[in-house]
């Protein structure tokens, strides 16, 4: 099965420590497979967005695949080939993507709670600077501001910032604010399709 | 930033939410068991999820990792005996009843 993984620079596991080896050299399970715990774990494109990190690789996983929240687990897994549209460039360009996102939620979140004026200045801001500027004074000046509004100026800092994977959070949680749990799905699901079609990643294999 | 300004919502053990995230707060609270692998999986993945998004609380699991390993170092070295000085202070003043 072909799937994905976020490495540290240096094909180092984020959480294990794990430095894998070149690609094509295959790594095996010290025994039965524990999520989180034991196993080569890596994503589905859906999964992606919860894990970003440094560098992307295609990896083709062998034996039986457990399915988990936001990953899966197989017995052994070798690294193919690094994803190498996954840069600090494009991690910013998602970035961005998703702040705007969590922008356009705080627009929708502010007409629906009857701040038309405020919407409209918030709509209008042309960069991200200017979204964390407006959303900040729109706090100061309207007490009863939708929590949305300070999640878009907290989307567009760490945007600016340089830290995809709390924008994007950021972007799932005000979609969230708004419309629930689906919105939130929706939004991660959206972030997943980001990713797939900017980085051309295979799906469904 | 701190990512205590960003948006975490406290969600109760056992709901079933896709978007179920724990706090920076509740990360302090299970940071023991995490680095010694002793969550569950479903808590050890939101752990970890939030590790992803959050850099001060991965600079406290670092911090508690290394107190950790540090403590280990100790307990190999066996406790360090007290001076000489010290103890004949100790029995003097044991001895005077104070």
């Amino acid at each position: 099965m072909i799937a994905y993984k976020f490495l540290r620079a240096g094909r180092i596991g984020p959480f294990s420590a794990f430095q894998w080896p070149e690609p094509g050299e295959r790594v095996y399970a010290e025994r039965d497979l524990a999520a989180c715990k034991r196993g080569v774990h890596a994503c589905r494109p859906s999964d992606l967005p919860w894990w970003l990190a440094d560098e992307l690789w295609e990896v083709e996983l062998d034996g039986p695949v457990q399915v988990d929240e936001h990953k899966i687990i197989a017995p052994s897994g070798r690294l193919r080939s690094q994803i190498e549209g996954w840069t600090p460039a494009c991690a910013q360009e998602y970035a961005h993507a998703c702040a705007w996102r969590a922008h356009e939620r705080a627009v929708q979140a502010l007409t629906r709670a009857g701040h038309q004026h405020g919407a409209q200045q918030l709509a209008a801001c042309a960069t991200l600077h200017d979204v964390q500027a407006v959303a900040r004074r729109l706090a100061q000046e309207i007490p009863e501001t939708p929590i949305s509004v300070r999640i878009a100026g907290d989307g567009a800092l760490c945007a600016l910032t340089g830290a995809p994977a709390a924008s994007a959070y950021i972007a799932a949680h005000a979609a969230k604010r708004l419309d629930g749990t689906a919105g939130y799905a929706a939004e991660r699901a959206w972030q997943s399709h980001w990713l797939v079609e900017r980085l051309g990643l295979r799906v469904g294999h | 930033m701190h990512k205590s300004g960003l948006p975490h919502d406290g969600h109760s053990a056992g709901e079933i939410d896709p978007s179920d995230e724990v706090t920076c707060q509740q990360l302090v609270e299970l940071v023991t068991d995490y680095v010694e692998g002793a969550l569950q999986p479903r808590t050890m993945n939101h752990v970890e999820e939030h590790l992803v998004v959050c850099d001060f609380c991965v600079t406290y699991v670092e911090q508690m990792r290394a107190t950790i390993a540090t403590l280990k170092g100790l307990e190999k070295h066996g406790s360090p005996e007290p001076p000489a000085s010290a103890l004949a202070a100790l029995q003097a003043r044991r001895a005077a009843g104070a």
